[in-house]
């Protein structure tokens, strides 16, 4: 027997797929993202070196840094910890290849993957959106590209992440995935509406 | 509507990204069976409120995660210093 | 009264005429009218009834600040029931209605009624009236008479938005005050955001003649708001600060108006360094007898209807006033080509320019007068005015317009704290000490004539950043001048003297509650109702505390004033709830098989998670299905979706040492590959959670918190982590969304297991009760542990949360020809309570120890510290007689939930309690069972009590809660 994956909206994993209930903005969700959780025992970085070499990418030591290679991301958390965005077939690869280098579990690597639900937001529109559910300043200058913040979005934590100008990034987890959609896509309509 | 700025992340929190941990400073009594039922209950529900400076713990719980030290004027809701967990409150 | 649209003049675009209906009545307004004057234009008196008495009542004023104009709109957008005429721009098609008269504010039926009850409506009606046992003879007919009409019923459509953001300087008021502050911030660079709640700038340059800077003073407030825009300021129109709060955060709520009316909403959250508080003043109208004639005005609305919207309130205007501001209506009136109005004025020495220009147009001047009297019940025809002497002469006018001064709006300070103070000079309330970042200034301060008003404008934004920009200059003709205060007509009777026209509070009421002793401004609020309407008592409420002063001998400024709270006006619900309405209220939390549970006959309940509570079965009711589904795990196998329980590794070096110092019993000893149950107290020994811990390897525990408390144990030990024991080399990740799990149940539960391919040894020697296993099951990555919460042998499988759909479907599936069923939350709460186990948070409440428990032992064997340990040698939580958890069996009839325990020795209520039923249901196995927190109830054992529940008594026989395989075969089978 062999068990079946399926995304939290509800696709297959390893696929974006388009949200159409939200509207005003272009919105995906991104089961092309897997994740990697790393916490470590020490804060400020102490087992960082030892993490970017088995990761192949270095870890980011401030809030709102992302540090990125081809194929992941690393997201600073809190000074001990640490979201690594993979593709999802990464996933185990990665946790074994920490784990293996902290016999000790100085430093620990969880799966993430199916932890959170991944869509991406595209258009203009997107920066008030964000900006009715949270607190951050979403200006470039507050929230420049290529950052990544961990916040509560519409009462939920999340983390966004600044993909370009007018293209965000945005997890959630898991369980509230339907909800933050329903969420998003009442705002979109009132926010049409507002206009 | 309190705001305060994290010393771990840096970032402006607004009180619905803070959780609130009651009064800093407060001691747990390194041995506890030695300690008086005296001492262990000052421990457990003993606090100052005070009408002025208040030291008070403050979690950036919708952020970074990080316990901090926070003086706060009970009166004026003025934030006087925010230091790290590790640091003593001189406000 | 008679209203009428002047020929000429106002701000209303006279080529878009706009058809609109009041109580059904067609009528025709413009565009840039608010309902107010549109209605005012087309000659309407009446336009509802008063709180109380019924008493007919007009339009008042032109804004918010009217205490009558509350009529239910339907615009193309929506329908509300209670808006203030005043804010409502008029569009196309608007139907109003008046919502305090029946059948119509002209044929009011409840007033007759209301009116035989009016001698009892004095302050205290309620206090005295509305209590056990005879408030019912009042009810009915209170609530008839009360409220300003009924939502109905339909979702508000209307579009929110809410928008958080900040700002270097907030100025509140888009008056001359407010303007001088932004244009002399002009080039500073300072990010600024003007705010105004009416939908163009200018503040009461809108109605008064006034020039500054040599150009007419709407022309030079247009100019200041585009060079602010110019500048990258934001100029919010019809946008209303609602409050203000600590750290200088402001609710604002921004309407979105277009040509069908109000679209949408936006609600506002904004941060400001600096502030200019210059939201202005409304008149202060005066108290003589029957003051809430239809036709009564305040004086400065009259000129903003005059000037503003082109309307006359009447055909001859009559002022009465107690300042120079009355004589610049009387001139507008009559520049507008109204009847030549006459004036009234309390004073002596009135402003000889004053009353030489209003002579100059004819128009005729009472002074040491007042108005005794009105002629004119539903309209109005004359005053009474009475002079010094006594003598009385009648005045014809249809309407009359009242100034007793301004009565700045400092509401926003008082938000904050700001201490208000009464200022001689003004005869006004206002905040000496503003809150720090703050700056007052124009009517808000007190001030009155626009060149005190611009300096302190101009000087406010200085106080920000000096610029090289200059103050602007005024040109008035005539000013507001000083008042002479006049708190209460000397001639009449208070009965119909009216201080708040909102609540219908009399000058007697005031009067009433002083005699009462119920003096301060605080109790005379509550015993009067003065000042608690919607419109929060705007031009009632300083009235009504010189009425208190005089009749206590105190001066205004000992009887001070209530608190102000937010918001600043009416606010709809609407507006804050946002997306906070039915999916989008609070995040409902799905579990990865929904979709199964909901397609399976689940009958969700929201534990934060939708959980399914049962499963219909072929249209049986809950009962029988509930029975089902607890027959098929004890005799078969069920499946139930453990989804949401907590997840939390807690991995490093000092793990062990670390979670030892959480739970009550010990995990020193706690082998990789085994899990314990327990449960954690907070510091105080208060039990908080329960759950199973799991030692993975030496270094890696998983802790299984409640579902309930996933998230909150994951930050419970983090919290202990970073401020207690920093130096402990230690991680906690909490991983609980990222696993789905599933719990088999019951006898077959091994056979079923088999069946979805696990990679591991699964027999009773293999993986024995409490064991813990890492593996694949189906082919991927799984955690097993087998654990019980039935009783029945269980195992609770983990895989990834993409899986979570494919496990629940695969286990049904194989496990068809097993008896395999979806189990709900009821039908195992109630398999838990057949084997004594506790429900945390049912069985146990804000008190219960692990000593209550039964876990005495458990902690006795402790060594080492934890959290909860020392409290619980604290002598009241080691005293006797503690309410202990027992199980319960009736004796004569079933126990119900919730039922309490009579105290010994009593067969009736009311007696003292012992203590409560926790659970209770009835059992396929055992019958009706229950558990109890009852005092001292380890030692009562075999003994009976007595239950009340539901207003019976009945009794039970104390027991051991297991009532299902005490011997623990099936636990280990
Ligand atoms: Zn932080």
């Amino acid at each position: 027997m062999m068990l079946t994956a399926v995304s939290p909206m509800g696709i297959a994993i390893g696929k974006s797929a388009a949200l159409p209930a939200i509207t005003v903005v272009e919105a995906q969700e991104r089961s092309d993202i897997g994740a990697v959780l790393i916490v470590t025992t020490r804060d400020g970085g102490g087992f960082a070196e030892t993490l970017s070499k088995a990761l192949g990418c270095t870890l980011p030591l401030t809030h709102g840094d992302v540090l990125q290679t081809v194929d992941k991301r690393a997201i600073w958390l809190t000074p001990r910890s640490w979201i690594i965005l993979c593709a999802p077939d990464d996933e185990a690869d990665l946790v074994a290849a920490i784990n293996k280098a902290f016999p000790d579990r100085e430093a620990n690597a969880s799966r993430f993957s199916d932890a959170l639900a991944w869509l991406t937001l595209d258009g203009e529109a997107a920066e008030n959106l964000l900006r009715q559910g949270s607190f951050l300043s979403f200006e470039p200058l507050g929230f420049p590209i290529g950052h990544g913040k961990r916040t509560p979005l519409a009462g939920i934590p999340a983390i966004i992440l600044r993909e370009s100008e007018a293209r965000w990034t945005i997890g959630v987890e898991r369980s509230r995935a339907q909800y933050f959609c329903t969420w998003l896509a009442g705002l979109t309509n009132s926010f049409e509406a507002a206009q | 509507m309190i705001v305060l700025n994290c010393p771990y992340c840096g970032q402006d929190r607004h009180e619905e990204e803070l959780t609130y941990g009651g009064e800093a400073e407060i001691i747990r009594p390194l041995e506890p069976e030695e300690a008086s039922d005296e001492l262990w209950t000052e421990y457990l529900y003993f606090r100052t409120n005070p009408k002025g400076t208040h030291h008070e713990q403050w979690c950036c719980s919708g952020g970074c995660g990080q316990w901090f030290k926070v003086a706060r004027d009970t009166v004026s809701h003025d934030i006087l210093e925010v230091v790290t967990f590790d640091k003593r409150l001189s406000a | 009264m008679s209203g009428y649209r002047l020929k000429s003049g106002g701000r209303i675009d006279r080529s878009k005429p706009l058809n609109f209906t009041f109580d059904g009545r067609a009528m025709q307004g413009f565009a840039g009218d608010t309902l107010s004057s549109a209605i005012l234009a087309n000659g309407v008196g009446t336009i509802g009834r008063s709180f109380k008495y019924h008493r007919p009542r007009g339009i008042y004023a032109a804004g918010i600040e009217d205490p009558n104009a509350m009529l239910e709109v339907v615009d193309g957008h929506g329908r509300e029931p209670g808006l203030r005429a005043g804010q409502v721009h008029l569009v196309e098609g608007l139907q109003a209605r008046s919502v305090t008269g029946w059948p119509s504010p002209q044929f009011d039926l409840v007033s007759a009624a209301t009116r035989l009850m009016s001698p009892f409506m004095t302050a205290g009606f309620y206090y005295k009236t509305l209590k056990w046992p005879n408030w019912s003879w009042y009810e009915e007919a209170v609530r008839k008479a009360a409220g300003f009409g009924a939502p109905d019923g339909t979702v508000d459509g209307r579009q929110r938005e809410y928008r958080h953001a900040s700002c270097d300087v907030l100025v509140i008021g888009a008056g001359p005050a407010g303007l001088a502050a932004v244009s002399s911030l002009k080039g500073s660079g300072r990010d600024v955001v003007l705010v105004d709640h009416a939908s163009s700038a200018g503040g009461a340059l809108r109605w008064e003649a006034a020039q500054i800077d040599g150009s007419e003073g709407m022309i030079w407030a247009d100019k200041v708001v585009a060079d602010c825009q110019a500048d990258g300021g934001q100029v919010l129109l019809n946008t209303f600060v609602t409050g203000a709060y600590e750290g200088n955060y402001f609710t604002l709520i921004e309407s979105l108006v277009d040509h069908r009316g109000l679209k949408a909403e936006r609600i506002w959250k904004l941060r400001a360094r600096e502030i200019i508080m210059a939201t202005g003043a409304v008149d202060r109208p005066l108290v003589y007898q029957n003051n809430d004639r239809p036709g009564t005005f305040l004086s400065t609305s009259v000129r903003q209807f005059i000037s503003e919207y082109g309307v006359a309130p009447g055909k001859r205007l009559a002022i009465f006033t107690n300042n120079d501001s009355g004589y610049l209506t009387a001139l507008q009136a009559a520049a507008a080509g109204m009847a030549t109005p006459v004036v009234i004025d309390t004073r002596s020495a009135p402003s000889a320019a004053h009353v030489e220009a209003a002579r100059e147009k004819g128009i005729e001047v009472f002074v040491q007068s007042q108005v005794a009297d009105v002629v004119g019940g539903r309209g109005l025809r004359a005053v009474r005015v009475v002079d010094q002497a006594g003598k009385i002469r009648t005045v014809s006018c249809d309407a009359i317009a009242l100034t007793g001064g301004a009565t700045p709006m400092i509401h926003l300070a008082a938000h904050r704290g700001a201490k208000p103070i009464y200022d001689e000079a003004s005869a006004s309330f206002v905040c000496a000490t503003l809150p720090k970042g703050w700056h007052g200034a124009g009517a808000a301060t007190g001030s009155r004539e626009l060149a005190d008003v611009l300096a302190q404008g101009h000087a406010a934004g200085q106080a920000i950043v000096a610029t090289v920009n200059s103050a602007p200059v005024a040109n008035v003709a005539l000013g507001m001048g000083d008042v002479v205060p006049m708190w209460q007509a000397k001639t009449g009777s208070a009965k119909k003297m009216f201080v708040d026209l909102q609540n219908d509070v009399k000058a007697s009421d005031v009067q009433l509650a002083a005699q009462e002793n119920y003096i301060s401004a605080e109790h005379l609020k509550r015993y009067s109702t003065l000042g608690m309407g919607t419109d929060q008592g705007r031009t009632s409420n300083i009235n009504g505390l010189a009425i208190m002063a005089a009749a206590t001998g105190r001066e205004v400024a000992k009887v001070g004033t209530t608190t102000f709270r937010p918001p600043y006006t009416a606010t709809r619900m609407g507006a804050i709830a946002h997306h906070r309405q039915n999916d989008g209220f609070a995040p409902r939390r799905r579990m990865p098989a929904h979709s199964d549970h909901a397609s399976n006959g689940a009958q969700f309940e929201d534990f934060g998670w939708q959980r399914p509570d049962w499963y219909t079965k072929n249209g049986s009711d809950r009962e029988a299905a509930v029975g089902i589904e607890m027959t098929a795990v004890r005799t078969g196998v069920g499946v139930f979706d453990a989804s949401p329980l907590g997840k939390v590794e807690v991995v490093g070096p000092d793990a062990r040492v670390f979670i030892n110092k959480f739970y009550v019993s010990n995990l020193a000893t706690l082998k990789p590959g085994r899990i314990r149950y327990s449960v954690m107290c907070h510091d105080d020994g208060i039990i908080f959670d329960d759950g199973v811990v799991a030692c993975v390897d030496d270094n890696f525990f998983l802790a299984g918190p409640t579902s309930g408390n996933a998230e909150t144990v994951g930050a419970w030990f983090e919290r202990w982590r970073q401020t207690e024991w920093p130096d402990m080399a230690v991680a906690i990740a909490p991983v609980t969304s990222n696993w789905a799990a599933i719990a088999l149940a019951g006898p077959k539960a091994r056979d079923l297991l088999a069946r979805l391919s696990p990679d591991f040894d699964i027999s009773g020697e293999g993986f024995a009760h409490m064991h813990f296993r890492e593996g694949t099951i189906g082919g991927v990555p799984a955690r097993a542990a087998r654990v019980s919460f039935t009783g029945e042998l269980q195992y609770e499988i983990a895989v990834p949360a993409r899986y979570g759909q494919a496990l629940m479907q695969a286990a049904l599936s194989e496990g068809a020809d097993l008896g395999a069923v979806p189990v709900g939350m009821e039908a195992w709460l109630r398999l838990r309570l057949e084997k004594g186990y506790l429900h945390l948070g049912a069985d146990t409440n804000g008190r219960t120890t692990p000593l209550d428990i039964g876990m005495g032992g458990v902690v006795m064997k402790k060594a080492a510290d934890f959290i909860g340990k020392r409290a619980l040698s604290l002598p009241y939580n080691a005293s006797e007689g503690r309410e202990e958890l027992v199980g319960l069996k009736p004796v004569d009839a079933p126990i119900k939930i919730g039922g309490r325990i009579l105290a010994d020795g009593y067969a009736q209520i009311p007696c003292p309690s012992i203590g409560n039923v926790t659970s209770a249901c009835d059992s396929p196995l055992a019958g009706n069972i229950a558990m109890a927190l009852i005092e001292g109830g380890s030692k009562r054992m075999g003994e009976k009590v007595k239950i009340y529940a539901e207003g019976k008594i009945t009794e039970a026989e104390v027991c051991s809660p297991v009532f299902v395989d005490p011997q623990n075969e099936r636990l280990h089978a």
